[in-house]
């Protein structure tokens, strides 16, 4: 009986190994995992807009395009945290080539322990044979590292998730193996709603409430910095406008924004606010407190992409132009 | 750690190896017990205390109370009371203050379960105090087995219900060696019902959650259809997985426990649909409250009937919880079976004239779809979000939702990810419906076939859902 309980296990992981192997193949040409388009296609921005939910719905790259003439892609996905930005930017940079300037959503609830962005381990399940992403789904999801030894429980372990994702590329690769994702530029409008949904937010949140500092959002956030700057990439933090109302603000917001200018300030990196905006006092642009609507979203993609012209990019140009100016006359200078 | 998740197997495996090493029965005895109670000391302190005080108490309770030769009616009274009265106090009353289980959601949505199996192990314990009142049976003479019978850890959780006599006899005959029929039998049912709870009725969870739980969940009244359609489904497939899982881990320690469902989704009425759901449940009510009470009233005939009726399906509706949701589902079922018994004659008529496929496939849907109806109260959070469902179930100008019917092929109107799992998951379910009782004449074949469990291995590993499924829906109860 044994030989045969042998046998079954044996032909049951072999079947499984080919089939992990299938399924890695097919689930990396699904376009619409940002982390499968950018290592399939070529994007070779020269602008990457990065972060969780509010860049990917607020940030319409044409927008930057037409002020910069610089060509732009939103890297940023819904539900992220840090640790998902790193991998998604780590991915990119393995594939295209390196941009010139990379602009990071960052905000004090983005480091509070119970804010609902969380790792999301499924978008990487076909990136695991990657030591640098087998380490960091490690470091953020030990249990599904531990049991992900067993052949395709990989993909099965979060298969709400998965098989949908595994179908849909392998859909993609066999009705046309190069197809494009629904949003090329990586900009997902936000949904038009008739209702605005924003007072029945607000009951979710507590009156008088805390965030809590979670130190690897802190260790991630560091972590995409060091890498970019490793790459020479000009890296600039951002937040955008966000919506309180009448409701009180977390106590110690204040505070958190102060941790987050010592860091950008710890790699002297531009940590650019947007809270004075006079759109931020218009419930209209708002779904959500940090969320905007479509009409929202494309009035603080024009303002964005007018400001960081402004004071990231022209700026690095002249700096960029005082530099070799500056070389050149000392090279003449040399040479007289 | 929760029945099919990868302690308990570890748990198994452990106990397993240790329980055929040794050749002594009481050891082996003690082996299953202590292994019962590491069990349930995952969950909590307090279920170890209660199953072990209760079984403690009813045990020498019967044995002192029929010593003198005279367990008298008031003494039964009395221990029948404190084992109710226990199971009232600690799952329901001391919960309403610590953690409102009072209704479904609530329990659900709970991550701990404050006393494990009360619910279950209580039916036992009071079936026994009857069963030696009324000299059915001796009273026990073995201490452990008793403990065990409540304890035994591969049922614990969520049944099936069975007699402790029954239980504690094959304990006197326990296995010395691990046969292969025992394995093979063993391991089969729980690779079923783990591809039950992980590969059909895990899928569907998520749809189930937002159209019962979710305000946004069920707008019209189709919404309402696929809700109580879709629980019916998941309920089924998680309380029988949980039953094939505990059928399997017994067996592979030489123990059958009683069948608890036979493909209920073939019942032509609400009778039959009882006698294949939650049979051992069923029966512990008709043997303990049906027949007493049709037998005390045998002189009103029908109305004897139509009393036990409502009587046994009224405390099957409290058992299940104190909320007004449970006793509405109870008071449904007691409507169908009294029109049922009403109507007999004529049905019994309809079915001899027409074709037994034709018969079937008439009321099979109807009977689905009653069962479906009273689901509706059965799981929803309270009375107001049950009704709001019944008004817009029954508001058929809203009844159909605002997408075109080309979009509702496409994907339902939800995103590709939720139409994806939920139509994957519901045809799983119709392949297993379709192909149930060649399935369960597995269950009887002792011999290893190869192709037979690796199909099974991939399936499970391949389709199931893995994250999050930790809880069974009955476990709350």
């Amino acid at each position: 009986m044994w030989y045969k309980v042998l046998s079954s296990l044996i032909i049951s992981a072999g079947i499984l190994w080919g089939a992990q192997r299938v399924a890695g193949f097919m689930m990396k040409r699904n376009p619409e995992l940002k982390a499968c388009h950018v290592t399939q296609t070529p994007v070779n921005a020269e602008i990457l807009v990065h972060g969780s939910c509010e860049p990917e719905y607020m940030i319409d790259p044409d927008v930057i395009d037409s002020v910069t003439s610089l060509k732009t892609y939103n890297l940023a996905s819904d539900h992220s945290d840090f640790a998902d930005n790193f991998l998604d930017f780590y991915l990119y940079l393995k594939k295209q080539k390196d941009p010139r300037y990379l602009f990071l959503y960052v905000s004090p609830p983005a480091f509070d322990k119970n804010v609902s962005n969380i790792f999301q381990t499924f978008k990487y399940v076909s990136f695991m044979d990657d030591p640098v992403v087998y380490y960091t789904v490690k470091e953020n999801d030990p249990y599904f590292t531990t049991v992900s030894n067993i052949p395709f429980v990989r993909f099965s372990y979060y298969s709400h998730f998965t098989m949908s994702k595994i179908a849909w590329g392998a859909g993609s690769f066999m009705l046309n193996s190069h197809s494009e994702p629904k949003h090329p530029n990586g900009f997902r409008p936000p949904i038009p709603r008739a209702n605005n949904p924003l007072n029945e937010f607000w009951s979710l949140m507590p009156e008088g409430g805390k965030y809590t500092w979670f130190d690897i959002r802190e260790k991630y956030l560091r972590k995409i910095i060091e890498l970019a700057q490793k790459h020479h990439i000009i890296v600039t933090l951002y937040e955008s406008p966000a919506y309180f109302g009448n409701q009180p603000v977390p106590t110690n917001r204040g505070e958190f924004e102060e941790k987050i200018r010592r860091i950008a300030n710890e790699y002297h990196v531009q940590y650019l606010k947007y809270d004075d905006l006079e759109m931020a006092k218009d419930p209209s642009n708002f779904f959500t407190t940090v969320n905007m609507t479509y009409k929202g979203a494309m009035e603080f993609s024009r303002i964005f992409a007018t400001s960081i012209n402004e004071k990231v990019i022209q700026k690095t140009n002249q700096q960029f132009l005082k530099h070799t100016h500056t070389s050149n006359a000392v090279v003449k200078q040399d040479k007289l | 750690m929760t029945t099919g998740s990868l302690p308990f197997y570890l748990l198994i495996l452990i106990t397993l190896i240790v329980f055929y090493v040794s050749k002594d029965m009481k050891f082996k005895q003690w082996i299953l017990l202590l292994a019962s109670l590491v069990f349930a000391s995952y969950y909590s302190i307090t279920s170890v205390v209660t199953v072990t005080l209760m079984s403690i108490l009813n045990f020498y309770y019967a044995k002192y109370a029929i010593k003198g030769g005279n367990y008298t009616y008031t003494k039964l009274v009395v221990i029948n009371t404190i084992n109710i009265a226990s199971l009232l106090l600690l799952r329901k009353l001391i919960d309403l203050g610590f953690n409102s289980l009072t209704t479904f959601s609530q329990g659900f949505s709970n991550t701990s379960i404050v006393i494990l199996g009360i619910g279950f192990y209580t039916l036992q314990n009071v079936a026994y105090q009857i069963d030696v009142y009324k000299k059915r049976f001796a009273p026990e003479t073995n201490l452990v087995g008793y403990i065990l019978a409540n304890a035994f850890f591969a049922r614990v959780t969520m049944g099936p219900v069975m007699n402790i006599q029954a239980f504690n006899k094959q304990l006197a005959t326990l296995p010395v060696k691990f046969t292969e029929e025992n394995f093979t039998l063993g391991v089969q049912r729980i690779l079923i019902g783990s591809i039950k709870k992980l590969v059909i009725a895990e899928r569907l969870t998520f749809t189930v959650n937002y159209l019962f739980d979710d305000p946004h969940g069920s707008q019209h009244g189709y919404s309402v259809l696929v809700a109580g359609l879709l629980f019916t489904v998941q309920l089924y497939f998680d309380f029988s997985g949980y039953i094939d899982i505990a059928l399997g881990t017994s067996r592979l320690f030489g123990i059958q426990l009683k069948e608890n469902f036979n493909m209920p989704f073939r019942s032509t009425s609400i009778s039959e649909w009882w006698r294949r759901w939650h049979i051992t449940l069923i029966e512990w009510f008709t043997q303990y409250i049906y027949y007493p009470l049709a037998y005390k009233l045998r002189h009103a005939r029908t109305t004897a009937t139509l009393v036990a009726i409502a009587c046994t399906f009224f405390v099957s509706a409290l058992w299940h919880g104190l909320g007004i949701t449970y006793i509405i589902w109870g008071l449904c079922h007691i409507t169908y079976l009294i029109a049922e018994t009403l109507l007999k004659k004529q049905t019994m008529a309809l079915q001899k004239k027409t074709n037994p496929a034709l018969y079937a496939m008439i009321f099979t849907p109807i009977t689905i779809a009653l069962v479906c109806f009273s689901h509706l109260f059965f799981r929803s959070a309270d009375l107001s979000h049950a009704t709001r469902m019944i008004y817009v179930l029954f508001d058929f100008k809203n009844f159909w939702p605002d997408i075109s019917f080309s979009q509702w092929l496409m994907n339902g109107g939800d995103d590709f990810e939720t139409s994806f799992n939920l139509r994957f998951g519901v045809f799983l379910a119709i392949l297993y419906l379709v192909f149930e009782k060649r399935i369960l004449n597995t269950y009887s074949f002792g011999r290893y076939r190869v192709a037979w469990f690796t199909f099974l291995t991939v399936v499970l590993v391949m389709l199931g859902v893995f994250d999050g499924a930790s809880r069974f829906i009955y476990m709350q109860f």
